[in-house]
Parts: structure tokens; C-alpha cells; sequence
């Protein structure tokens, strides 16, 4: 990461800062938790609703298995230990885009607890441990319009199946907060489980944070940060909040436990009062689900069916296939690339080429059609037949590029795009030669540099061949032919 | 073990579950709680000594839906029993300043 470097308010500071996070991660089943109801952002207010997330009388939830699948997944790749029986609860509150007056979750039999998430901070392998994972129904949303007396509720999103990951209070900065939830982000993208679209709010973020003397082993007392929707307001509110907490602390002022907000627009944390008067959720069992339990053979079936994880992917890309730390972990963090790139050296096993052709090229359409590489469309097989064709000296790696657009449009072969277009290298010796004696009697002057022994000179005489040739020629060669001429 | 009903414990749930109550509303539920308590405290005279507690009134697990989508309701019959509302809206007396959702 190439980070300006930032403000801490923990360098030299006599204070260290004890921080838990809970995520909310949104699970991309196609309907809802405990009802038929699409599954989906972006709807009509309130035209993804039934009477069983409205909370009509006498209608009953029917769990998703998808739901309960995808959590499985991601609860064994965190590495929780699952319990063979897990139940769900009732939390009660009443507010208004809770129109049950509970919420579906899980109190003392969640689907995993403990477990640990890994990732590099700083270059340096570093992991967080988590308390538990459990499974919930979302609330829905409410909107208010300054001036008028009223909030507006919209319920589509009441009922949608998101899973909450609480982590231990492991963690001791916003730098390795924000590397841990990058690193969670890419574990459920890479467990198909979740956009983790945090603009539509499907990754959230409630932070507690703390702050005590260096070394010490107690926890004091604690604010929490609801509802944070991206990696830069989570570092934000965590360097805010810890500098406001050690002024009060200098000043001889206590910290209150509270629930703040972050404003983004301020860059402060705000108390919110006025909330929760009470925390008092009464939980019981709800008694309109049943238990679900599992058996070990089914959870070793999930656990080995679970796709390679970032940590270790990223291991692989520089230890077996030897890639440089850098594209290994471009690669890795856009989870498109890294899957698009494992197909591809199935077909084509130079590991380098092809990371070179993804991340330089392939992502560049991607990005400038503002997608994802697997929305291109692109089979891996006809990627590999570019890569393999520039490797070959069929086309030269500039013009490479010119094929690959066409590539996107069309299913013609790669051959054929590069014949249509005239982009063949010109892999005649001769016709080569004739072109690098030309450009060399042309310029006389960089010709002598050369043979003064200015290396820069050759990159100028190349250049010139290869406007010479549109691109045609291959720079490697040209240079190889420069040299065997000028020392003959 | 049996819970006394105070002026307190009433007012504690009517905060809990957002209800302003009157005196008399209050004396009138503080009656009607003891009732109820009274009631189900019956169950305490029972030995329950070594039985495990029963979280579910049936013995069944498992009973899950396969992740198919059915028809929601039409907009105008979802906001119907509202007391409120301004299509495609619900609404609700003005919440709290910024809160944008409950979900804990």
C-alpha cells in the first residue's frame, strides 16, 4: 500500500487501545431468511414484503436452507468449532423497522464459536480471534427528511439473512482493524457468500474501542461505534475515537459507555443518545422454528468443499508459482482476478505471463467498463491463446493489447483477430533485418553513441523500429539485432 | 422463587416495549402481572430436579425451505394496516436525529 503516512494517535502515546469489532455480513441467498420475499437491493420501498416479515399476525418463518448453507461455509472457514446443534432466538425491542417487536438471532447456541481470522498487516502475518459467528434476519431501514415530523420505513430489507461475526477485543489499532476486515471481505467473496457491497450496506461495521495504560491486562471502559459502511470511516472513527478517549483520560474525565456515531462529514464521533433506554433484550428460544442440528459428516463434507482462502492463495502465488509479492496481492484482492487466473494456468501454467496479462490488460477493460472480470465474459481459453500467441512472438506484448478488446466482442480466435487486424510479428528474419538496417542508416548519430557504448541509444533505434514497423516487430529481437550488427 | 411486582418492574417493561402509561394503567397491569405470575408459579411446586429444560414444545429439526421465491404483496396491500403511511412508505412519528437502522 502505497499510504500517505497518516496521524496516529497511539505513536508515543502512554495508552494502548483495546478494540472488538462486529461485522455484519448481508448473505446473497435469492430470498430472504425466514421467507419466500426476493433477496435484493435496490427495490421499490417496500415491494419485497410478505406477512411474514411484516410481522402480520399468525404468519410463521421457514428457514432458508441456502442460508443456513452459506453461514456453515463461512463459519468453517473462519475456523469456528460447530456445535451438531445450534437453535435460534428471540431478541426483543421495538422500534420501527423491526415490525415483528423481535429479532430473529442466536443467543447462547450460535452456528460457530471461537475460531480465528489470518492476514498480513504490514507485510507481517498477523490473525484476530473471534468470539463467535451467528445467524440473523436484517432490519429493515428507515429514512428521515429534514423538516417534516416523521421517518419513513422501508421493510425490503426486514428479514434478509445476515450473518454477524464478533471478533475478541484482539485488536490494537485502526490499521490492523481495517487489515482484518479487508482479509474477512475477501474470505466471503471467495465463499460465494456475500457482494460484501459495503456502498449497499451488505458489510457493517460496529466497533468497540477502549483505551488503557500500555501493558496493562484489564479492559476499562468501552464506547461503541455503530454502523460503519467502509474501510476509510472505520480508520476514521477508530483514530478519532482513540484520541478523544486519551484526552479525556489526560483531562482526569472518564470515558461513559455509550453508543456513538461516526460523521463522516465532520470526521468525529457523536454520542447517540436517546437510543436503547435500556439494554434488555429478554432472549428466549424461538418456539416458531425448530432446532437445527448436523452431523459430522456433513460438516467435513462443507469443510472440504471450501475454496482456497487469501492467506493461503497468496502463499501459493509466491512460493509455488513464484510471482512478486505485488501482483500476487493484486491478484489476490480482487477475487475475479485470482479465480480467472487459477483457470488460466490450468490451461497455460506460465504463472508470470499470465498475472502480467490480467492485472495490466484484462483488468484495465474491466475496470473501464466499471466490472468485474467475470463479467467480461472472457473464457479462460481464449485469454491463454492471447498470452500464448505474445509468448510466441506471434504478436508483439504492445499489440497484444489492441487484440484483446476485439477479443471482448466477439468469439472469433485469437489468430484469426491478429490476422484480421494485420497484427502478425514479423517473425521473417529478414524482412526484420532489412527494416533495423534501414532505421540504423537513417541515424547515424545514435548509431555512434551505441557503438560509444550509450545503452540508452539502443532503446531510441528500437523505438524507431518499431514505429517503423507499426508495432509489428519484437522488441527483444530487434535489440538482439541491433547489437549483433553494430559489434560485427 | 417468585417476583415481586413493583411500580418499577412495570415501568421497566412499559420503557422496554415504548408504552406511556397512566397510574391507573400501571396499578391495573401491576395487578394483572401478579395474576399471570401467580399463575404460571404453579409450575415452580413441581420437582424438576435432573430433567433438562425443554426448549422446544416438539421434538422436530431441521424443517428448512429450499431458497425459491414466491410473489411478495402488492405495495398498496403491504401499507393496508398501517396506521400510517405515503406510498411506497410507511411512516412513523420522527425517530431519533441520525439513526439509520436498529439492527444490533
Amino acid at each position: 500500500m502505497c499510504a500517505e503516512k497518516k496521524f496516529d494517535p497511539l505513536e508515543n502515546s502512554a495508552y494502548e487501545a483495546v478494540v472488538g469489532l462486529e461485522v455484519h455480513v448481508q448473505l446473497n441467498t435469492s430470498t430472504k431468511m425466514f421467507c419466500r420475499c426476493e433477496n435484493r437491493f435496490g427495490a421499490e420501498p417496500n415491494t419485497n414484503v410478505c406477512p411474514v416479515c411484516l410481522g402480520w399476525p399468525g404468519a410463521l418463518p421457514y428457514a432458508n436452507r441456502e442460508a443456513i448453507e452459506q453461514s456453515l461455509r463461512a463459519v468453517l472457514a473462519c475456523g469456528c468449532e460447530v456445535g451438531e446443534f445450534s437453535k435460534f432466538d428471540r431478541k426483543n425491542y421495538y422500534y420501527p423497522d423491526l415490525p415483528k417487536g423481535y429479532q430473529i438471532s442466536q443467543y447462547d447456541q450460535p452456528l460457530g464459536l471461537g475460531g480465528q481470522v489470518d492476514f498480513f498487516l504490514d507485510g507481517e502475518k498477523a490473525g484476530v480471534q473471534l468470539t463467535r459467528i451467528h445467524l440473523e434476519e436484517d432490519a429493515g431501514k428507515n429514512t428521515h427528511v429534514a423538516g417534516r415530523p416523521v421517518s419513513f420505513v422501508d421493510l425490503n430489507r426486514a428479514g434478509t439473512p445476515l450473518l454477524e461475526i464478533v471478533t475478541e477485543p484482539d485488536i490494537s489499532s485502526a490499521a490492523e482493524a481495517g487489515a482484518f476486515l479487508r482479509n474477512l471481505r475477501l474470505i466471503m467473496l471467495y465463499l460465494g457468500v456475500s457482494d460484501c457491497n459495503m456502498e449497499e450496506g451488505s458489510l457493517r461495521c460496529d466497533v468497540n474501542i477502549s483505551i488503557r495504560p500500555k501493558g496493562a491486562q484489564h479492559l476499562e471502559t468501552r464506547a461503541e461505534i455503530k454502523n460503519l459502511n467502509s474501510f476509510n470511516f472505520i480508520e476514521k472513527a477508530l483514530h478519532y475515537e482513540i484520541s478523544r478517549q486519551i484526552d479525556l483520560k489526560e483531562r482526569g474525565e472518564e470515558v461513559v459507555q455509550e453508543t456513538r456515531l461516526y460523521d463522516p462529514e465532520r470526521d468525529e464521533t457523536r454520542s447517540m443518545r436517546g437510543k436503547e433506554a435500556e439494554h434488555d433484550y429478554r432472549y428466549f428460544p424461538e418456539p416458531d422454528l425448530t432446532p437445527v442440528t448436523f452431523t459430522r459428516e456433513q460438516l467435513e463434507d462443507i469443510r472440504s468443499g471450501l475454496p482456497e482462502l487469501p492467506v493461503a492463495r497468496l502463499q501459493r502465488y509466491t512460493s509455488e508459482l513464484g510471482l512478486e509479492d505485488y501482483p500476487a496481492g493484486l491478484l489476490v484482492r480482487d477475487h475475479e482476478a485470482a479465480i480467472f487466473f487459477d483457470a488460466c494456468i490450468e490451461l497455460y501454467p506460465k504463472a508470470r505471463s499470465v498475472a502480467n496479462w490480467i492485472l495490466n490488460s484484462l483488468k484495465e477493460e474491466a475496470n473501464s467498463r466499471k466490472t468485474g472480470i467475470s463479467s467480461l465474459g472472457l473464457e479462460p481459453g481464449r485469454f491463454v491463446d492471447l498470452v500464448k500467441a505474445v509468448d510466441a512472438g506471434v504478436v508483439s506484448s504492445q499489440k497484444g493489447r489492441d487484440v484483446l478488446k476485439p477479443m471482448l466482442e466477439s468469439d472469433k480466435p485469437v489468430v484469426e483477430i491478429i490476422s484480421e487486424l494485420g497484427l502478425e510479428q514479423i517473425s521473417d528474419d529478414s524482412e526484420l533485418r532489412e527494416q533495423v538496417e534501414k532505421v540504423l542508416s537513417e541515424h547515424p548519430g545514435p548509431v555512434e553513441d551505441v557503438r560509444a557504448g550509450k545503452k540508452n541509444s539502443v532503446n531510441f533505434l528500437v523505438g524507431q523500429v518499431m514505429k517503423e514497423t507499426r508495432g509489428k516487430a519484437n522488441p527483444g529481437k530487434v535489440a538482439e539485432m541491433i547489437g549483433e550488427i553494430l559489434s560485427a | 422463587m417468585s417476583i415481586e411486582v413493583t411500580d418499577e418492574l412495570v415501568e421497566k417493561i412499559a420503557v422496554l416495549s415504548r408504552l406511556d402509561l397512566t397510574r391507573e394503567e400501571i396499578d391495573g397491569f401491576k395487578e394483572h402481572f401478579e395474576k399471570v405470575l401467580q399463575y404460571v408459579g404453579e409450575l415452580q411446586e413441581l420437582d424438576t430436579e435432573g430433567v433438562d429444560p425443554s426448549l422446544f414444545t416438539s421434538e422436530a429439526s431441521n424443517v428448512l425451505r429450499p431458497d425459491e421465491g414466491a410473489p411478495s404483496l402488492p405495495n398498496e396491500v403491504a401499507l393496508r394496516p398501517s396506521p400510517d403511511s405515503e406510498p411506497p412508505y410507511f411512516l412513523v412519528p420522527r425517530i431519533i436525529e441520525d439513526a439509520e437502522s436498529s439492527e444490533s
